[in-house]
């Protein structure tokens, strides 16, 4: 293993064993156990310092290199943070490694049966791991660890997700602060917003922090249904925001460029996305079921932006409804939400230059010899990002069906496969029938949940980096690197 | 004037040709064989590079009042103007083909560095860009021209054989208000009111007809001539700069446009700068290709390649294939006359286009041109001085092929006729034919 790599494994380690403390003390002062913590900590800062002593701060990682450390913070970090769940959740080791993994990746699934296993400490502490999440580690590193910027170029690209490689700001560690700045302030926007319509603070914290990442985890046991209708509404702006483009916000925020939204293709669709399905679940609510016009919008709104942008909150069971309104949540979690957000799956600018290119093909059939470039919105893009979306398009769909595959079999139920693959890959957290909003994962098999924290691993990196790992070039590399 | 012409290719020999009979001309060409191929012209031939200052003293050009630069070379216009500027030219224009160069010297920041070092660019490629763009946007009209600040239209329509107009004594036509007929058309020929001829001409199909019409007139005269015929669908066939700058503007009237073009890196340029415009790679004189991309259907063609036999060979095609308007890029302005004979109906050269511009920007004090109908008649506007106040134009001795077209009052446009009497300050718009320019600016000179 190359020094930088463990240089940085070793970093990641030693922040999350620094946070794990700071846990430790909130732990002690409300008088919960707060041995998990110690431990985790304990295990992270010794880890940690140790892969710091061998590795070499100073380096210009390859690309092998800079794919493998995203694949292995993402895999090793995790681990380490679930350690609290087993000592003092009373977890086993898979399913404290599931409840981190969903955590980290921003998923919600959750393998709680019983919410009184876990204490206020635990609670926040898994609310927080989804809000390190969506902002993603390499992005907090860069922002945080200056000297982390130049050789964090590959590491970032690796784990964001634009199509085209933006930067708002020529140097990669402006833009990084300026995500999080925005991520910052939207989070704090949120506790505020929540604790105004109604939510006690310690929930409105918990729930903010699980908001903005588009994460789904919380406290309540019955999730947003627990909670009043104001608070729902409130929840609905927040995650509409989390699903779409940070550094558009940002230009709406800082730049006060109230159009620049309305220019990108890709919001442009997002939000007639959002509106569309959520009028058409609107219509079936107040027909279909006894809900007034109110609670059918209410309802509607907060589902399908939960569901679009991978978040996972449920203002209802909507399992209780009629088939084909879950059958339209189910669809928009395809869809997903915009790149460059905490949202998670394909992501909408894929599905338009995926849409643009079938068209182009259909125009081709026409006018054989018409040169016709690839556009995203008016903007002419190159063929390279085609090959690449093509690729991520295709691999996502066969990750997709091999897990619901392996999971017909452990589970011998269509609908809990189909919807938890799904769930999992696109980091959104519930699926439908017993792995619904308000049941658990509980009782999947062992094996199920190995597959789950896989598919959610490789579903929150762009599937790139962990399927590279499988790949015999990437450790020859890496063994070049040495 | 004292005009010294760099070049003596097609724009030069031109320009040289329009202003002999007026001007003192010289022109500067480093071959040879231009003296010779000149020689019918009354100008002084000077062989030699137009960058070597020896020889632009020679030439004259601290004295001249007037320095073109028309070579093929950009490079080349650009340096020569300069030198006669800094020599003492009066004024130096220059003619530029890359739209780079036009985009930097047009830029009011390079005037502040470089000062008027060249007093006037011209671009043959937009003139024609814009001439093309006039014809095709009016189906059915063969030319047009807006005058006088947009307030007159000069347009020039064909009687086709189905016609109303075909085979009618043309004293017995009456046209709507508004609308005046400057004259026919006939093989080449301008046949103009004061013609003996008029009275008895008797319109055949393939006639064409000259109008000038006012802002109200038009429209009427349109309809008469074209229905309520728009254009929808354009083929451009050559995706050069003019093809380019035809497209996009096109698209910008919501015209569909299909552009074929041979050059594969072209294509891929012009599709992502004009999402909209269908851009067909491919050999615009492959007439499968032409067939399946329906050129049939299509309201206009324009070819616009680097190559005159290939424009030829697509426009003959288009015809062939029904296309209602097909419009041709000439580059040598000899050959036109033969594109023209032998069926092409709108072939246009970018020379001439910029020749054009040239000559009204040259013209004599107090007359400016217009508008040029078949090389031999312009259109120009003049100001009436004060020792014409209250005359008739009827009593104005103006020379025989002259007439006064319309007067512009106090920003009102009239179309005059021999009863009209002028003011001092009036505008008046006319046609004369070229060799009278200069007796037409005689008789205004003045307050």
């Amino acid at each position: 293993m190359g020094g930088f790599v463990s240089y940085s494994l070793g970093t990641a380690l030693r922040a999350l064993g620094f946070i794990l403390l700071g846990f430790f003390g909130l732990a002690l002062f409300w008088r919960e156990d707060p041995l998990g913590f110690l431990i985790a900590a304990a295990v992270g800062l010794g880890l940690g310092q140790l892969l710091r002593a061998r590795g070499t701060p100073k380096a210009e990682p390859r690309q092998a290199e800079g794919l493998f450390i995203v694949a292995m913070i993402w895999l090793v970090v995790p681990l380490v943070g679930g350690i609290p769940y087993i000592i003092s959740g009373h977890l086993g080791f898979i399913d404290a490694f599931f409840e981190s993994m969903s955590g980290f990746t921003t998923t919600g699934a959750t393998i709680l049966p019983d919410f009184d296993l876990f204490n206020r400490s635990l609670f926040l502490w898994r609310g927080l791991t989804q809000w390190f999440g969506g902002v993603g580690i390499i992005v907090l590193f860069i922002a945080v660890l200056p000297h982390f910027a130049v050789a964090g170029r590959q590491l970032f690209f690796a784990e964001s997700t634009g199509v085209q490689k933006e930067k708002l700001t020529p140097r990669l560690r402006h833009t990084a602060d300026l995500v999080l700045k925005v991520y910052s302030l939207l989070t704090g926007l949120a506790v505020l917003g929540y604790w105004l319509a109604g939510m006690p603070f310690y929930d409105a914290l918990a729930n903010a922090l699980t908001t903005m990442p588009a994460g789904g985890f919380s406290p309540n046991p019955l999730s947003f249904a627990g909670y009043p209708a104001a608070t729902q509404w409130v929840s609905i702006i927040f995650m509409f925001f989390a699903g779409a483009n940070f550094l558009l916000t940002a230009k709406l925020v800082f730049g006060r460029s109230v159009r620049a939204p309305w220019r990108d293709p890709e919001f442009r669709t997002y939000a007639f996305v959002v509106l569309t399905a959520s009028l058409i679940l609107t219509l079936y609510l107040f027909q279909q079921h006894d809900y007034g016009l109110e609670p059918a919008l209410r309802h509607s709104f907060f589902q399908v932006a939960s569901l679009v942008t991978s978040t996972g909150y449920a203002s209802a069971d909507y399992t209780q409804w009629v088939i084909p309104a879950q059958g339209l949540l189910i669809f928009i979690m395809f869809i997903s939400s915009s790149a460059g957000g905490a949202g998670g799956g394909v992501k909408i600018v894929r599905w338009l230059v995926m849409t643009n290119h079938v068209l182009r093909e259909l125009k081709r059939t026409l006018h054989p010899g018409a040169v016709l470039p690839l556009r995203l919105g008016s903007k002419a893009v190159g063929e390279d990002v085609l090959r690449s979306v093509s690729a991520f398009v295709m691999l996502y769909l066969f990750i997709f069906v091999l897990g619901t595959m392996v999971l017909l079999f452990t589970e011998k139920d269509l609908i809990v496969a189909f919807t938890s693959s799904g769930a999992f890959i696109g980091n959104v957290g519930p699926g439908l029938g017993q792995v619904g909003p308000m049941g658990s994962f509980a009782n999947l098999h062992s094996f199920a949940k190995l597959v789950g924290i896989l598919q959610m691993w490789a579903g929150r990196i762009e599937l790139i980096p962990v399927l590279l790992l499988f790949h015999p070039d990437t450790w020859r590399a890496l063994r070049r690197a040495k | 004037m004292y005009v010294v012409i760099a070049g003596g290719g097609d724009i030069g020999a031109l320009i040289a040709q329009s202003l002999q009979h007026d001007h003192d001309v010289v022109v500067l060409d480093p071959d040879p064989n231009v003296a010779e191929q000149m020689a019918a012209l009354d100008v002084r031939v000077l062989t030699g590079n137009a960058t070597d200052p020896e020889l632009l003293r020679e030439a004259g050009v601290e004295k001249a009042d007037a320095f073109i630069a028309t070579t093929n070379s950009d490079e080349i216009n650009l340096i020569a103007s300069m030198l006669a500027k800094g020599l003492g030219a009066r004024q130096s224009l220059t003619f530029l083909g890359k739209a780079y160069y036009v985009e930097v010297l047009t830029d009011p920041r390079t005037m502040e560095i470089l000062g008027t070092q060249i007093d006037r660019v011209f671009w043959p490629q937009r003139a024609l860009a814009k001439e093309v763009l006039e014809v095709v946007l009016l189906p059915k009209a063969l030319d047009t021209e807006l005058i006088a600040g947009g307030r007159l239209r000069l347009i020039e329509y064909m009687v086709d054989a189905g016609s109303n107009y075909a085979h009618r004594l043309l004293p017995d036509l009456e046209w709507p208000r508004g609308v005046a007929l400057l004259g026919v058309l006939r093989e080449g020929q301008f046949i103009t009111p004061r013609d003996p001829d008029f009275r008895d001409l008797v319109l055949e199909p393939g006639d064409h007809l000259v109008f000038v019409t006012t802002r109200g007139g038009f429209p009427v005269l349109h309809a008469l001539f074209a229905g309520s015929d728009r254009v929808r669908r354009v083929f451009i066939v050559g995706g050069g700069t003019v093809g380019y700058m035809i497209a996009k503007r096109l698209r910008e009237s919501r015209v569909e446009v299909v552009l074929v073009e041979q050059n594969y890196e072209r294509c891929l340029f012009i599709s992502e700068q004009l999402p909209g415009v269908l851009v067909i790679q491919g050999d615009g004189t492959n007439l499968k290709l032409l067939e399946q991309e329906g050129l049939e259907l299509a309201d206009a063609l324009i070819a616009v390649t680097d190559n005159d036999e290939k424009n030829l060979l697509v426009s003959l095609l288009a015809k062939q294939m029904g296309v209602e308007k097909v419009v041709t890029r000439v580059s040598r302005s000899e050959t036109r006359s033969l594109f023209e004979r032998v069926g092409v109906d709108i072939p246009l050269t970018p020379r001439q286009a910029a020749v054009r511009e040239v000559l009204a920007y040259l013209a004599p004090e107090g007359v400016e041109r217009l508008a040029l109908i078949e090389d031999s008649v312009e259109v120009v506007e003049v100001r009436a001085p004060r020792r014409l106040e209250g005359k008739r134009i009827g009593d104005l001795e103006l020379p025989p092929q002259t007439i006064v077209v319309a007067v512009l009052r106090n920003e009102r446009v009239v179309l005059a006729d021999s009863d009209t009497r002028l003011r001092a300050g009036d505008e008046l718009i006319l046609m004369a034919a070229r060799d009278e320019i200069s007796r037409v600016a005689e008789i205004f000179k003045g307050r």
